[in-house]
């Protein structure tokens, strides 16, 4: 006789254990096994002498995973004096930390003694086991089980409750939840400056350092008194004017119509302070070099039509510089006489066929040239190239004559203007710099330091003075010789401008002799079909290379003569920009890094 | 050879005008700078881009070379009827 279990317990519980009850070892014979009551009279007998085994259990859920190292644990930790039973709860459940659906077992284990109690209730613990009571009595345990549904009612109606108040206060919520985002932002970027303040000495008011735009110190000054007014403070905040010798930042008034063109300035290099911008003049320069490459009534139309549609219907910074480009193209064109390579005939074509009769013309092979002397008129076409020249052979040998000599005279003026530029800038800074040298003469001595100090730049910059008289001749020299050498190769540059518009007149003149005219030239019904698919093949074509892909590269050429040939007749571009406290742009970059994420 | 007076006078005068006149009675506004500078630069580029190319024709050296086809065409279309002699 080794082990022998006794089991106290009743009902379901008893038949479950059944199996666990351990056969006499070395029994007489195996059919008395079966016949034999399992807990036999004597055995009864024993336990009443003995007293009451006691077997205990424990009732919990599991996650499904754990199942078979929590058995194997249990085994070992107990030397298998412990029983284990356990059935796979369907139904997924929520894990309401992480609300993932999980699968749990139920188990339930059997043991003897408090010492394994405490064991597997240490072992359930860890394995994160979720133990439930379950009374032993099975009236209790109907009892439990109705209160627990009872229970499981309620929470489900105060569920119920909450998820519906939740819903209505976040629907509340969404109505204002872009007001409270601009709020926020908005708040956040007030005490974000606050912080940059510093406490005064007297501890009673906050101080600091900022640029402002002279223009705009009234406003300020009128901003400050509202500010105190709405927040009832008696102490108006003070705004003074302090003396510094660093470099302001460059701040240029835009409006919606010129800060496009301020934008291609920059994109170069921020003004030094109070040095030329070069970017009201580019407003129109900038067009109009683009149309002289671009020039096409048609295309120009195409581009100015794009440009009104935006100004109308999308906010895109570049649409005024579209439309613009788009009007001096249609002028360029008008005046190159150029409609999708082909010319209008307004006045009166300057050339005449006086010349010629019935016979010589017949008998001409190649065709003929019209003699200067005697078939023109004397006086050219009115406004821009003679209609005759679209017509003539020899029309690239004439207007490329007329286009390189603009692109010089044009390049000429443009970079005259850009040294005219250099002028007003050198005598703005030699004025600022002999004014700084009188005031620091003149101050006193308590503020001798500060202007010393402002005196010191025009000091570095003249500090050829130290040098000897020769190294100033060859410094100069090279100076010189780099500069014409640099005018020259800036000339020349300008000849993209003929280049370009080459370009782009035989281009769409190679459109027009091999796909529109082809259209033009089928005869009958089947000319209409034709016409109709060429046409569309023509008006992409023209829309996606003459239009787009030219009016791209003439942009970037355009782009080019102003950041290199002119703009480096004066332009330094070493400033920084100022960064005005905006909540426009703050809410701005707010909604953009929105958008990004 | 050489120009036509009205044109030169005409054309000169519009873009004088745009260039010279208007500016002087922009309204006064914060923008009055800017539409100056634009107005001047406006005329004289145009102005430019015009005399240039109406100068470029003024004593051609070059004639057209057309073809017979154009040659009758221009004839026929632009007001010089070619005369029937044998």
């Amino acid at each position: 006789m080794v082990k022998t279990v006794m089991i106290t317990c009743g009902g379901a519980l008893g038949l479950l254990m059944c199996c666990v009850v351990e056969q006499h070892e070395g029994g007489a014979n195996p059919t008395e096994s079966m016949t034999r009551a399992l807990i036999s009279d004597d055995c009864i007998a024993r336990q009443s002498t003995l007293g009451p085994v006691q077997l205990g259990f424990v009732a919990g859920v599991i996650l499904r995973e754990r199942i078979p190292a929590f058995e194997r644990m249990l085994w070992r930790a107990c030397r298998g004096n412990v029983f284990l039973r356990q059935a796979e709860i369907e139904t997924p459940l929520e894990d309401p930390s992480t609300s993932d659906q999980v699968y749990k077992s139920v188990f339930i284990i059997f043991f003897q003694g408090d010492q394994l109690k405490t064991r597997v209730k240490k072992i359930c613990e860890g394995f994160r086991a979720t133990l439930y009571p379950c009374p032993e009595a099975p009236a209790d345990r109907r009892e439990m089980a109705m209160g627990v549904m009872t229970r499981i009612e309620d929470l489900n109606t105060v569920l119920g409750q909450t998820q519906d108040h939740r819903h209505r206060v976040l629907v509340a919520a969404a109505k204002n939840i872009k007001n409270w985002f601009v709020k926020v932002r908005k708040i956040k970027a007030i005490y974000h400056t606050l912080n940059l303040f510093n406490l005064d000495v007297t501890q009673k008011c906050l101080i600091a350092e900022c640029w402002v735009p002279v223009l705009d110190l009234e406003n300020i000054q009128l901003a400050l008194r509202r500010g105190t007014e709405r927040s009832g403070s008696s102490v108006p905040p003070i705004l003074n004017r302090m003396d510094t010798i660093e470099d302001p930042p460059t701040y240029n008034h835009t409006n919606k119509f010129t800060s496009a063109f301020q934008t291609l300035i920059d994109s170069y290099g921020i003004a030094s302070y109070r040095e030329m911008n070069p970017a009201p003049y580019t407003i129109i320069t900038f067009p109009f070099l683009f149309a002289v490459m671009f020039g096409d009534l048609g295309h120009g139309f195409i581009l100015a039509a794009f440009g009104a549609w935006m100004i109308w219907n999308i906010f895109f910074g570049g649409r005024y510089i579209i439309l613009l480009m788009g009007l001096f193209s249609m002028y360029t064109g008008l005046i190159y006489n150029d409609v999708f390579a082909k010319s209008i005939n307004i006045f009166g074509s300057g050339w005449r066929v006086y010349n010629f009769t019935m016979k010589n013309v017949s008998e001409l092979v190649s065709g003929a040239t019209l003699n200067p002397t005697h078939d023109y008129v004397g006086f050219p076409y009115p406004i821009g190239m003679d209609p005759v020249w679209q017509l003539s052979k020899n029309k690239i040998i004439f207007q490329n004559s007329f286009k390189m000599k603009f692109s010089i005279i044009i390049g000429i003026i443009h970079m005259l203007f850009g040294v005219v530029m250099s002028l007003f800038n050198y005598l703005y800074f030699k004025n600022k710099v002999a004014h700084q040298q009188m005031q620091a003469t003149e101050n006193g001595d308590a503020e001798q330091p500060i202007h010393n100090n402002t005196a010191q730049t025009p000091v570095a910059h003249g500090g050829h003075d130290e040098e000897p008289l020769g190294e100033i001749f060859i410094h100069q020299g090279i100076h010189t010789i780099e500069y014409v050498l640099g005018s020259v190769s800036h000339t020349a540059s300008y000849l993209r401008l003929w280049a370009l518009s080459l370009a782009h007149a035989q281009l769409s003149e190679v459109l027009w002799s091999m796909v529109l005219s082809k259209g033009l030239k089928v005869d009958g019904w089947a000319g209409g079909i034709a016409l109709y698919i060429i046409f569309a093949v023509w008006a992409s074509l023209t829309v996606s290379i003459l239009v787009l892909m030219e009016g791209l590269s003439a942009f970037l050429h355009t782009l080019r003569l102003h950041w290199v040939e002119f703009q480096s007749k004066f332009y330094s571009g070493n400033g920084y920009g100022f960064q005005p406290f905006s909540f426009e742009i703050i809410l701005d970059s707010a909604t953009q890094a929105k958008e990004e994420i | 050879m050489g120009a036509a007076a009205l044109p030169l006078i005409l054309f000169t005068l519009f873009w004088g005008g745009v260039g010279g006149v208007l500016p002087i009675i922009v309204p006064k506004g914060p923008n009055r700078g800017i539409i100056q500078v634009i107005l001047m630069l406006t005329g004289v580029c145009c102005w430019l881009f015009w005399f240039c190319c109406y100068v470029a024709q003024m004593n051609p050296l070059i004639g057209p070379k057309l073809d017979r086809y154009t040659l009758l065409i221009m004839a026929r279309q632009w007001g010089d009827p070619i005369p029937y002699t044998p």
